[in-house]
């Protein structure tokens, strides 16, 4: 084979790995912080320390607020959301392994809190009354952030965080655990 | 059979060479994302924002940006973050330098300045004074603010602190803004960023 040819195929694989990177890097990215959350652990909420300049487990986080974050896996079957409300701004997000922030709600839309089911492709959940959402991936996170711009307020969203909940959604027959 | 040999050899070096260079893609990927300005879709008074940040709808090059300098950030109807780094003349923040940035409360129900080190995290200092916001940011009678960003507390009653890092920007957070924040930014009264003075090099 002539020599040029090698040249051809490392310009093309080069031109395919760099479009692939860039399209990878979002799931890379999210590997790799979904790692952090929640030390290789899923499925429980893990309160972070206040944001300060040792803060390396997410860009930009915001000191302002306090974050909790759900690693999940749906692999195994729905899991059962509950966060607690709190009186300033919060908010539930969940986020695909894709980025993608695919449902969000706050304070203003449940003021006493909310409580779901989050499923990825099992169509027989069964739910008698609540919230069901789906995930477009089986895993992703789901955030809860508390605004909380002072340590003492920190010190309080931090403690209503700690009932926060986050595990196996287990049904039955007639409908949620409950 | 010499021939088919020198071939299938051929191949395989084709084969290393196509995994080598993908390989190699990847990694300049990442480079070249660092590379790539913030992304903005809108700008407003050199205050960037992207009306996709978070959205499924997103373009691969933006998805992979805000995936390097703002994973998990929420969707603009929840949050819109601005981010500026540069100051009125459009040169680069620059942390031997000191700035002021004014401006009014911004439409949302709650919103924040904070600064960043060039590794987009919280400049390594301990100062802690990282951010201002709107729940605690000293304002003037008439409702304005003047937040000074220096590497030494300044005679101001609000400091973001630039020790610890070589070059930073500001991340403005609007938390719930009203609904113009997302039809109209461009009608927004930004805060204002202006180079005071800068340390003899």
């Amino acid at each position: 084979m002539r020599p040029w040819t090698f040249l051809i195929t490392l310009s093309v694989a080069l031109v395919v790995g760099v479009a692939v990177g860039v399209m990878r890097m979002p799931s890379i990215l999210m590997g790799v912080v979904m790692e952090r959350l929640n030390d290789g652990s899923a499925n429980g909420f893990r309160t972070g320390p206040r944001a300060d300049q040792n803060f390396r487990r997410v860009v930009r986080p915001s000191p302002d607020l306090s974050y909790s974050s759900c690693v999940y896996d749906l692999s195994d079957g729905p899991l059962r959301i509950k966060v607690n409300p709190w009186n300033e701004y919060w908010s539930l997000a969940l986020f695909a392994s894709n980025t993608d922030n695919f449902w969000t709600m706050n304070d203003e839309d449940y003021p006493e809190g909310l409580e779901l089911v989050l499923h990825h492709g099992d169509d027989d959940v069964i739910m008698a009354e609540g919230i069901v959402v789906e995930s477009p991936t089986s895993r992703g996170i789901a955030t809860v952030r508390r605004l909380a711009p002072s340590e003492e307020a920190f010190a309080r969203a931090r403690a209503v965080a700690d009932g926060d909940f986050c595990g196996p959604y287990l049904q039955t027959s007639d409908g949620p655990d409950e | 059979m010499d021939r088919r040999r020198r071939m299938i050899a051929g191949l395989g070096a084709h084969g290393v060479i196509a995994l080598f260079g993908i390989v190699l893609g990847h990694l300049l990927a990442f480079k070249l994302i660092d590379l790539m300005p913030i992304p903005g879709n809108v700008v407003v008074d050199g205050w960037r924002t992207s009306t996709l940040a978070g959205a499924a709808d997103a373009d691969p090059l933006t998805r992979a940006k805000v995936a390097k300098v703002g994973l998990l950030a929420l969707n603009h109807q929840e949050t819109v973050y601005f981010i500026r780094g540069t100051d009125e003349t459009g040169q680069p923040l620059d942390s031997a330098c000191s700035y002021r940035i004014e401006g009014k409360d911004l439409p949302a129900r709650w919103w924040s300045l904070t600064l960043y080190a060039e590794d987009h995290y919280l400049a390594m200092n301990t100062d802690n004074a990282h951010s201002v916001d709107a729940s605690s940011v000293a304002r003037s009678e008439g409702g304005t603010f003047e937040v000074i960003a220096a590497g030494r507390q300044p005679d101001a009653r609000n400091w973001l602190s630039t020790a610890g890092s070589e070059s930073f920007d500001i991340t403005m957070r609007l938390y719930r803004p009203s609904p113009r924040v997302i039809e109209e930014p461009t009608a927004i009264a930004m805060p204002s960023i202006t180079k005071l003075e800068c340390e003899a090099s």
